[in-house]
């Protein structure tokens, strides 16, 4: 387990590093930097400017400068040609850096304050969506090649199928304004966060509901399940001692990398319910090419995928003994 | 392995399927509309009419069609679709369609943009779902056969991939060939959108990959492959003739499964503004303006509704023939007799 | 193929019950505890800014959001009357201009001591409790003109005397190295501040109540550089450390969605400020906006959802009214055929801007058949064309032909329209292009590009026609035509003509009434000439909650919120 979790800690790191590396170096080979608008600056100015964010410097001295963990501007250390009034700077150091589009914030600070709204988002979108997915699934399962069967892969195709902004727009339309029990946007109460939570919610039962569904359809038809059924024991007793646990392999795999996704927000549902998350500076930062931000959401993602697969892997551990002995040789 | 025998049997299956015998017919008329869209006697996609705002479907009882076709020059047709502007004016004249499904704010018919948007979402959809498939097909296949270290070194580098926020990089690599685009053009003659799809294909393999890799691996255990290179067969030869057609009925399920999520993700893009360009359209596009015709002022639902309802049904019809195909293809003979 | 697991007995049912039911419940009761922070109440009045200001520094800040914040936060020597937009007293209780015209007084409301003024109120103070005294004002028009500061707006100020060598005379590390002393700008004691320019310049009034303009208290400042060199750029700005002068101060500022503020009590005119509470929105969104309003969380929209203007306006409380702004293409005049004129004057004359402003835009603005909008007083600019479709059409293929273009001559390379995929640029684009094609048989490839890069493409000159938009600072043609002057960086065409320049430079130096001839004159080149094509001016897109007093349209589309209140 332990030897497990270093290995992993090890790739974690080399993976970051790649990560880091390309999205800084591709971020830069696009055209467009971040003070650009239809007003131009004077030259003077837009000099001043890159050079407060050291955007001057040559790539490698920037690249360095961003990983840290010695300043190489004015403040380094002073064997640095610096004046040693602030020495440690760059990611090494868990510093972001400033961002460049919200000039009065850091990145850390614009993380502090998003990170949190897109993970209680996430939480309540994965909380009703994923036992209504696996609801929906078994039952599915249970009943295939009925109508009910037929309803329930109809209705998780249209969930996968619809675009979330028109199911948001259309929820919206129909919570607010038809009947106006909800707010239409904003962020703050549980009122405000029920909509939102539906339409992010909504792809993830629509997948899980389908990867249950074939997963309990493999699972009941292997020998050792006809062999308990051969036992005597009834079919929920069946499905709910022996099948499910096979069948949620899948949809544990899918869960991992979908809820990172969900966790660290959406653009589309952000928009359209005003909700200050995570979600809008993922591409924001990169359209607005603001370096620093858009590396340190690109970090963050990284991070909770990568978690959450190590999470994933010892779920199915859990699930499917066969693979924690082999963990074990 | 080059026998039909397991692929004329899936075929004998599906026929038994009627969902998915009605799914495969759906999608080839769908298909084949798309792709005779400038044959077909609806209006042109592009031509605006004087109008204040979006206007409502109309019955085809009530104004079945009329003349008044004009060539949709902008979309700059190739040579084919000349050849059917061409019929069409010879079959039907300058007769078109009345305004079935509505128009959009700038008047424009919202039932000829559906087919044409139909169109460019199906080749882009294809596109990324073909180049994934290539990727996955030979990397997975490589790393399957190759075994020991490659193989573990090769799976790592998926992993890693893996949690790459790629959407980030998809935007990144969109606005690059943005930014490039006349270069591209002119110099190379490539179309910046093709391009743009062959790119996100090139990052939608990983976990196909994953899936061939663990095929091959275990058919590579097998007798065949020992047999083989008693045979003398070269490792080139084994993986390319024989191992990889053996897993493509796999692939070809997952393509069926492919092609929705990327149709999917080219709405977002279009949500945002990067997706397909004006004058050219797609469903993901159409859906991404219809988001807007749905407020509390005026709802201009249709413009919301079918572009939804065409990629619903589109998207319906994939995933259950795909569900049906991998019955079908099932070596374990899976299928209905199971349940 | 095993039967089953080989080791452990049977797998244990309720472990995986245990998670399928507990791990919903958990995840739901973390979102709970991340998610609900609360609300405060309705503000008294909430506007959409359309998005979030890019700094609460007037310095820094360029764009119109970060206008709307600012003019609350902060008060300039003067504010503008909201229908009028007359200089009204600010800061500045009184100024005379001298026999000259060059010499500006500005006498400031300060107390020393906090006593009622003259006019009863309680003279100027920052929100610290320290006066506002006229060496602020130095010293924060000192920062803007520093280059370092990296202010958009600096360079305004250099009609100052001796400014501009200031700002530019730098030493290796870019900063300044002549003394301020040499620049026109004084204290002459606490209560006057004393600006000289190099020339009489009678937009100088305007230029004062500009946000960037907006006077900071630098003392804080530098206590915070001193304190804290590495992050005192932002610090400076947090809502608990900022220092203000004017009608609100931030209460509370939630990133990305909305900024409360409240009525400043130390504010000298406090008790004239209509409301207690403002809240002003970031969405981005047009969309949920006007849901927002509709449902009536928000009072006022800025911009509303182009798709549903003409429903819009057959409401009461949508008030669309002219600005001063114009959409118009540039022309690379550096690319043939675009480096013949006669060919740029050719697109310019076809374009449908009839249809453009009723079907595309939509909004009730109107066709631009000039750069400079109307509206300005006393300015009667020129005109391109006849506004005769088919003569205007008849003319331009002359031009073509002229030009060696056309059926008897060469065929037109296709030429490629940018703009940037946003909005309705897109639309009004296809209309363009069809029509080019329809009328002059040019053909023209549509290229959309994500804003940056766009920008990018624009300012390198790296593009065939591009769309553009220009926004006026204050109600004067030259901030017009001065973008197209040769050394101007927005000039962004390539366009360099001595005789337009010397004509804006006449127009500089001269007399009023003769200073408005020779800007027409100027602009009449401009037009003869064509490195643009105006399309349309703008309208504001205001949505206004009927009962809100003290928002009057303008021509500049500024509505100081110390004006406003609700109707009893």
């Amino acid at each position: 387990m332990t030897w497990f979790l270093l290995r992993r800690a090890l790739a974690f790191t080399l993976t970051l590093w790649v990560v880091v590396s390309v999205s800084f170096f591709l971020m830069r080979a696009v055209k467009g930097g971040p003070f650009d608008s239809e007003r131009e600056l004077p030259p003077a100015i837009e000099l001043a400017l890159r050079a407060q964010y050291h955007l001057d410097w040559p790539l490698w001295k920037q690249y360095l400068q961003y990983l840290g963990p010695l300043n190489l501007d004015a403040h380094g250390p002073t064997w640095l040609g610096g004046d040693g009034s602030n020495c440690l700077t760059g990611l090494l150091a868990g510093d972001f850096g400033p961002s460049l589009r919200y000039r009065d914030l850091s990145v850390s600070e614009i993380l502090g304050a998003s990170l949190p709204i897109s993970l209680a988002l996430g939480c309540l979108a994965l909380a009703w969506s994923m036992p209504a997915g696996l609801l929906l699934g078994c039952l599915s399962a249970l009943r295939r090649g009925t109508r009910t069967d037929g309803a329930v892969r109809a209705l998780a195709t249209l969930g996968i199928a619809v675009p979330n902004f028109v199911l948001a727009g259309l929820l919206v339309l129909v919570f607010a304004f038809a009947w106006p029990v909800l707010p239409p946007a904003g962020y703050g109460e549980l009122r405000h966060l029920v909509l939102p939570a539906l339409a992010l919610g909504a792809p993830v039962a629509a997948y899980v509901a389908r990867l249950s569904r074939s997963g309990l359809l493999e699972a009941l038809a292997q020998e050792w399940v006809r062999c308990a059924r051969a036992k005597g024991l009834s079919e929920r007793a069946v499905l709910l001692r022996h099948a499910l646990r096979a069948g949620l392999m899948p949809v544990v795999a899918y869960l991992g990398p979908a809820a990172a996704g969900i966790l660290t927000g959406s653009l589309v549902i952000e928009k359209i319910f005003a909700i200050p998350g995570t979600g809008s500076h993922f591409v924001n930062g990169a359209l607005n090419r603001d370096y620093t931000l858009a590396m340190g959401v690109t970090i963050v993602y990284t991070a909770l995928v990568f978690g959450l697969n190590v999470l994933v892997d010892l779920a199915q551990a859990a699930l499917d003994p066969r693979i924690a002995s082999r963990e074990r040789a | 392995m080059s026998s039909p025998g397991p692929w004329k049997q899936a075929a004998a299956r599906l026929r038994a399927n009627r969902l998915a015998w009605i799914s495969a017919w759906l999608l080839a008329l769908v298909g084949l509309l798309s792709l005779c869209a400038p044959l077909l006697p609806i209006r042109s996609p592009i031509e605006a009419r004087d109008v204040r705002e979006a206007q409502a479907p109309v019955s085809p009882l009530a104004h079945f069609g009329g003349p008044g076709f004009t060539a949709p020059e902008l979309l700059e047709p190739s040579r084919f679709d000349r050849a059917l502007l061409a019929a069409r004016a010879a079959l039907f004249g300058d007769w078109q369609t009345g305004a079935w499904l509505g128009t959009d704010a700038r008047g424009r018919d919202l039932l000829a943009r559906l087919v044409w948007g139909g169109r460019t979402s199906l080749s882009a959809a294809l596109i990324a779902a073909l180049t994934s498939l290539a990727i996955g097909l030979l990397y997975g296949g490589l790393s399957g056969y190759a075994g020991g270290r490659v193989d573990e070194l090769m799976m790592r580098a998926v992993d890693a991939l893996q949690s790459i926020p790629f959407l980030f990089f998809v935007i990144f690599v969109g606005t690059l060939l943005s930014g490039w685009r006349t270069e591209l053009a002119d110099r190379y003659g490539l179309d910046r959108e093709a391009l743009f799809f062959v790119v996100i294909g090139a990052v939608w393999w990983l976990s196909l990959s994953r899936i061939v890799r663990g095929q091959v691996r275990s058919l590579r255990e097998g007798e065949l492959v020992a047999a083989l290179r008693v045979l003398g067969a070269s490792h080139a030869r084994i993986l390319l003739r024989h191992l990889l057609p053996a897993v493509l009925p796999l692939a070809v399920v997952y393509l069926a499964l492919t092609i929705p999520s990327v149709m999917l993700f080219e709405s977002f893009l279009s949500f945002l503004g990067l997706g397909i360009e004006a004058p050219r359209m797609s469903w993901g596009s159409l859906a991404a303006d219809g988001a807007e015709a749905l407020n509390p002022v005026r709802s201009a639902w249709w413009l919301a509704l079918f572009p939804a309802l065409a990629m619903g049904l589109v998207l319906l019809a994939l995933n259950l023939f795909g569900d049906a195909l991998r019955d079908a293809l099932d070596p374990r003979g899976g299928g209905e007799e199971r349940a | 193929m095993k039967v089953f697991p080989d080791h452990g007995a049977r797998p244990r049912t309720g472990g995986v019950l245990a998670w399928v039911v507990g791990l919903p419940l958990f995840l739901f009761a973390l979102g709970l505890a991340l998610g609900l922070r609360g609300t405060r109440p309705r503000a008294e009045l909430s506007f959409n800014n359309g998005t979030e200001p890019a700094s609460l520094d007037p310095a820094v800040a360029t764009g119109l959001p970060e206008g709307r914040v600012l003019r609350c936060l902060y008060e300039g020597l003067v504010v503008k009357h909201p229908r009028t937009l007359e200089p009204l007293p600010g800061m500045a209780e009184r100024w005379h201009l001298s026999a000259d015209r060059r010499v500006y007084t500005f006498e400031l409301r300060t107390s020393r001591d906090g006593s009622i003024s003259e006019d009863g109120s309680i003279g100027a103070r920052w929100s610290n409790g320290a006066p506002v005294v006229a060496q602020d004002f130095v010293a924060s028009w000192q920062r803007l003109l520093d280059p370092r500061t990296g202010s958009g707006y600096g360079k305004e100020l250099w009609r100052v005397r001796g400014a501009r060598e200031w700002s530019t005379t730098l030493d290796e590390q870019g900063a300044p190295r002549l003394p301020f002393d040499g620049v026109g700008l004084r204290a002459r004691d606490e209560r006057t501040l004393v600006v000289e320019l190099d020339a009489p310049w009678a937009s100088f009034l305007d230029l004062v109540s500009l946000p960037a303009l907006l006077p900071v208290h630098v003392p804080t400042l530098e206590a915070l550089r001193a304190a804290h060199p590495s992050d005192w750029q932002r610090r400076w700005l947090r809502p608990r450390e900022l220092v203000t002068n004017g009608p609100f101060r931030v209460l509370e500022h939630r990133v990305n969605e909305r900024l409360r503020l409240e009525r400043n009590p130390d504010y000298w005119d406090a008790a004239r400020v209509g409301l207690a509470t403002l809240d002003v929105w970031a969405l981005e969104s047009p969309v949920t906006a006007l849901n927002l309003y509709e449902a009536g969380e928000l009072d006022l929209l800025t911009e509303v959802p182009a798709t549903l203007v003409p429903r819009l306006l057959e409401r009461p409380d949508f008030r669309p009214a002219p600005i001063l702004g114009t959409y118009f293409y540039r022309f690379n005049t550096a690319r043939p055929p675009l480096d013949d004129a006669r060919v740029r004057r050719a697109l310019a004359l076809v374009l449908p801007r009839e249809e453009i402003a009723r079907n595309v835009a939509g909004a009730g603005e109107v066709p631009a058949w000039s750069f400079v909008p109307p509206g300005l007083a006393d300015y009667a600019g020129a005109l391109l064309g006849t506004g005769a479709a088919a003569a205007d059409a008849a003319t331009a293929r002359e031009l073509l032909a002229q030009a060696g273009y056309g059926p008897q001559g060469r065929p037109l390379p296709t030429l490629e329209l940018s703009y940037n995929t946003q909005g309705r640029h897109r639309e009004i684009a296809e209309v363009a292009a069809e029509t080019w094609q329809r009328e002059l048989g040019l053909r023209v490839a549509l290229a959309g590009r994500e804003t940056k890069t766009f920008l990018d493409s624009q300012r390198s000159r790296d593009y065939d026609i591009s769309r553009s938009s220009w926004i006026g600072d204050w109600p004067d043609a030259a901030n017009f035509l001065e973008i197209f002057a040769s050394e101007s960086e927005n000039n962004r065409t390539g366009w360099a003509d001595a005789d337009y320049d010397a004509l804006l430079a006449r127009a500089a130096a001269a007399a009023p009434a003769e200073r408005l001839e020779l800007l027409a004159r100027a602009e009449a080149r401009l037009l003869d000439q064509a490195p643009l094509a105006p399309v349309f001016y703008y309208v504001s897109r205001n949505l206004v909650r009927p009962g809100l007093l003290g928002f009057e349209p303008n021509v500049l589309d500024e509505h100081p919120p110390k004006f406003w209140s609700w109707a009893r």
